[in-house]
């Protein structure tokens, strides 16, 4: 018990003697014993079905939103995973046997539009063909989907660190963990404006929003965010995923229709699907 | 002593619905839940006054204990932890309200019952009530407990988790400020 009153409670010996009398004690026993039970009387029935209900209601929407932050995990797994690759790729390409001078001394750079953001998603079996290595590209046919995703963007990082390319594995990474980052929010706003507006759906979509409102505001504070585009992107996404973190069971229409004006007026659906090249969501899931 | 057949029957029959509850049995939690929500939402409504509020404070306290009954270890009554659940939720809650009200009201507006009266027709119940109103938080909840509710001290000192000491004291400091409260109120009225 935090009250402070109990904490700070004393033995009634420790007490000042207050002033009174036997007749004052008494006097408030027969008040107690006339009105006492009146004072916030409960109502004789007790609305046992009705609390019941908002009861096993509550406790499966509860346990829902608890199994729905899975998303932020995967998200946030997703990102660091990305990240991860690029350090790993670009250590290998400046220190490896095969590192030319020229990606040893290139300067830091990020994809200037979305053709360039796909140079860092995993390019298709041909394209692993075309390097000449059909060994790598049996192997990876093998791989289960996701190591494959990561080590086809390892090989191609690391092809692209030949002499002539301007394949910078840091900004790739980058890349790949924001475009991972845009499918899922394209997954949400679509979800939101194909399912209903319930009590259980505004929190689980208000849960969802959040962990990929703190995605969102990681990639503005990282080089993902130094291309103008996307950060403008992810500021306007910033935006209608802090709505859609307020959404709740008391919001009106007009809440509602503010978050699907934020949606409409930044466009920011085509500008995902814009952002994220087709057939990538299946590659990254 | 021993203690009474049924005594035993009961507590063994409800440290099983315990078990099967806090596994998700939804029978078994209803059973539990029939067993003392009547109670439960007696001590809400009492310490927190209005329906709304109570049925919050219930609600919260059955979907709290039926996520932690893996936690109860049946060192008290299944009872009293609900009832120290209960209680500490609508202490929160009063807090809260407190907070809030505080926005509105000036705050010496309730220290002093009974000292403002100024017509001598008012009720002596509505007075009175006024005076528990006024009582703070944790002199209340004793109070309400204890001479309303008819807990026993020892009950009281399990659900709020204090010394028994600690509930006669603020029973007794909570008296006593009723007592000066109401003195100024007859004294209005002679």
């Amino acid at each position: 018990m935090n009250d402070d009153s109990f904490i700070h409670g004393q033995d009634p010996g420790d007490l000042p003697e207050p002033a009174m009398n036997d007749a004052e004690d008494t006097e408030l026993d027969a008040l107690l014993a006339r009105f006492g039970a009146d004072y916030h009387r409960p109502p004789d029935i007790v609305p046992r079905e009705e609390m019941w209900h908002e009861i096993r209601e509550q406790g499966e929407l509860r346990r829902s939103i608890r199994r729905r932050p899975i998303w932020g995990v995967l998200v946030a797994a997703g990102l660091l995973l990305g990240v991860g690759i690029g350090i790993g790729v670009e250590v290998h390409a400046r220190v490896g046997p095969h590192a030319s001078p020229l990606a040893q001394s290139a300067p830091l750079s990020v994809p200037q539009d979305s053709h360039q953001v796909a140079v860092a998603l995993p390019p298709s079996r041909e394209t692993i063909g075309d390097t000449g290595d059909a060994t790598e590209a049996r192997r990876l046919q093998a791989l289960p989907t996701a190591p494959r995703v990561a080590a086809n963007h390892g090989t191609y990082a690391a092809a692209n660190s030949a002499p002539g390319s301007n394949g910078n594995a840091r900004s790739q990474a980058y890349a790949l963990a924001t475009v991972r980052h845009f499918t899922a929010v394209e997954a949400l706003l679509t979800s939101y404006q194909t399912e209903s507006h319930d009590a259980r759906g505004d929190a689980e979509m208000a849960s969802w929003a959040r962990a990929l409102l703190s995605q969102t505001r990681l990639l503005l504070d990282s080089p993902a965010a130094a291309d103008p585009a996307r950060q403008r992107l992810l500021q306007d996404l910033e935006l209608v995923l802090v709505q859609m973190t307020q959404l709740s069971p008391a919001n009106t229409p007009i809440d509602r229709e503010m978050i699907d004006g934020s949606v409409r007026h930044s466009d920011v659906i085509t500008r995902l699907r814009t952002a994220v090249p087709a057939g990538v969501a299946t590659h990254l899931q | 002593m021993t203690a009474p057949v049924t005594d035993i029957t009961s507590a063994r029959s409800e440290r099983e619905l315990v078990t099967r509850a806090g596994s998700g049995d939804p029978a078994a939690q209803r059973d539990l839940y029939d067993r003392h929500v009547d109670r439960v939402y007696r001590v809400a409504f009492r310490l927190a006054g209005d329906d709304d509020a109570a049925r919050d404070i219930t609600q919260e306290t059955f979907i709290r204990a039926f996520g932690r009954l893996g936690e109860f270890r049946h060192e008290s009554a299944l009872g009293t932890w609900l009832h120290s659940i209960a209680v500490s939720i609508a202490l929160g809650a009063l807090r809260k309200r407190s907070r809030m009200d505080k926005r509105h009201v000036p705050l010496d507006a309730a220290a002093d019952v009974g000292a403002n009266d100024n017509h001598a027709d008012v009720d002596l119940r509505e007075q009175l009530h006024a005076a528990i109103d006024a009582l703070p938080d944790g002199y209340r909840t004793v109070f309400v407990m204890y001479e309303i509710e008819g807990f026993s001290h020892q009950e009281i000192a399990r659900t709020l988790g204090v010394a028994e000491t600690t509930s006669k004291g603020q029973l007794f400091r909570a008296r006593a400020k009723l007592r000066e409260s109401l003195k100024h109120f007859a004294r209005d009225r002679q």
